[in-house]
């Protein structure tokens, strides 16, 4: 082992990202420094960039280096329809899996009392302040399942109730492609209640 | 080892796989540990049996069962989070708390049921109050040994108990009559007048044992949500 403190420290580093110990970590370190100098130079611009030039959308909070992020700017996008997230990643997944054309609000969490976190935490004023507006008129709350999730969601669902939008829940249930019995219970009860017409 | 049944309070991500758990036992009372494997299903509002390994103040999930999941409805969400709030914030780990333990399942299955919460969460807070040892006095009498009057007002001192009120005690939260008071050290929580009283007398409690930092699962009710916001909080 090399005693150059320079090269643990780089080790320690890495060790900062998700998934990734001491292992992983000196060998994304030593792959660099060995065979792509090139590539570690790049992912160091890279990541210096983004940290100090990536912030949060003024209007839905998401990431962009932008002041508005290129959706909320979308002239094309549907203005009265707001999709309500937890964080930036699922507003990803959803414009990759769904024809969504509607905006987003991104929470940056979720409301969870133990963790300290309450409706003030959450910046829930921001998004009161869109409805407020009047211009929307569906509330999509894509919330996750959790306990938290779902007093998320309804806690936005009053809100938006009390400026007049309506207020949709997306469906939660079996995977497509998933056996019933490797589905957990209470996912597979909650498909059970919100069965439709066939 | 056998397996001990617990209630889960709350969940925290813990490395990539796992989970910080903290769940209420019967024996152990509250007790903090790791769940390996993290799916999604140990959540709040679910009773497992769960062997516990390990000392000291976190220990480690051998296995762990799920008994029964209680779905509640939306709007019953906060109230169980409270529960899970106040139960979290005074209980200390490792109190033995079987009282609790049975008290959270019944209030639990009320929450689930859908049925009127009120006197399940009553029953809940007064038996939370007695764990960590602020139990209302079962004798219905006043701090200096007085048998309390029905009719006579009183003001319950947090760490001594009910005394006369004055006129200066008029429309304080402590101020109480001797008839809820005596109700209460029955178990009698039937009445919507006893209950009411009792509502604001355990709020102040709670919030004196509490501290200065005020419970964040109050803010889950919209102010603004229209009157009928104000009579579900707890």
């Amino acid at each position: 082992m090399s005693d150059s403190s320079l090269l643990a420290s780089l080790i320690e580093a890495l060790r900062c990202l998700p998934g990734v110990g001491s292992r992983s970590a000196q060998r994304m370190a030593f792959h660099l420094l060995e065979r792509d100098r090139e590539g570690a130079l790049r992912l160091s611009d890279r990541l210096r960039e983004a940290v100090e030039r990536i912030g949060h959308c003024k209007v839905c909070r998401t990431l962009t280096e932008l002041e508005i992020c290129r959706i909320c700017a979308d002239p094309g996008r549907q203005r009265d329809t707001l999709c309500v997230v937890e964080t930036p990643a699922e507003v990803l997944a959803i414009e990759q899996a769904t024809g969504y054309r509607g905006l987003y609000h991104v929470l940056m969490g979720r409301l969870s009392p133990l963790d300290g976190i309450g409706p003030e935490e959450l910046g829930l004023d921001r998004l009161e302040e869109r409805l407020a507006s009047g211009e929307i008129r569906e509330v999509i709350l894509a919330t996750n399942t959790t306990v938290e999730g779902e007093v998320t969601a309804h806690y936005i669902g009053e809100m938006a109730k009390t400026h007049g939008a309506r207020t949709t829940r997306i469906a939660h249930g079996v995977p497509l492609g998933g056996e019933l019995d490797h589905v957990d219970r209470g996912t597979l009860s909650h498909a059970f209640e919100g069965r439709r017409e066939y | 080892m056998e397996p001990v049944p617990g209630y889960v309070l709350h969940v925290r991500p813990y490395r990539e796989r796992s989970a910080l758990v903290e769940l209420l036992t019967g024996p152990q009372g509250r007790v903090g540990c790791v769940v390996r494997g993290r799916d999604g299903t140990t959540r709040p509002f679910t009773r497992f049996d769960v062997v516990l390994r390990g000392q000291g103040e976190l220990l480690t999930a051998a296995s762990i069962d799920e008994v029964a999941q209680y779905r509640l409805a939306p709007r019953q969400l906060a109230l169980g989070l409270y529960l899970n709030e106040i139960t979290y914030r005074l209980c200390p780990r490792g109190l033995p708390a079987e009282a609790l333990f049975e008290a959270y399942g019944h209030t639990l299955e009320r929450l689930a049921g859908g049925a009127s919460t009120e006197p399940a969460l009553r029953r809940y807070e007064l038996t939370l109050l007695d764990t960590i040892g602020y139990g209302l006095s079962h004798e219905p009498a006043t701090a200096d040994g007085e048998a309390l009057r029905p009719e006579g007002l009183y003001r319950y001192h947090a760490e001594a108990g009910p005394v006369p009120a004055d006129r200066r005690d008029a429309g304080h939260d402590a101020c109480i009559h001797g008839s809820t008071l005596i109700a209460l050290a029955q178990g009698e929580l039937a009445s919507p007048a006893v209950l009411e009283e009792a509502k604001r007398l355990l709020r102040h409690l709670i919030a004196h044992h509490l501290g200065s930092r005020p419970l964040m699962s109050r803010k889950l009710w919209r102010p603004s949500a229209g009157h009928s916001s104000v009579q579900e909080d707890p």
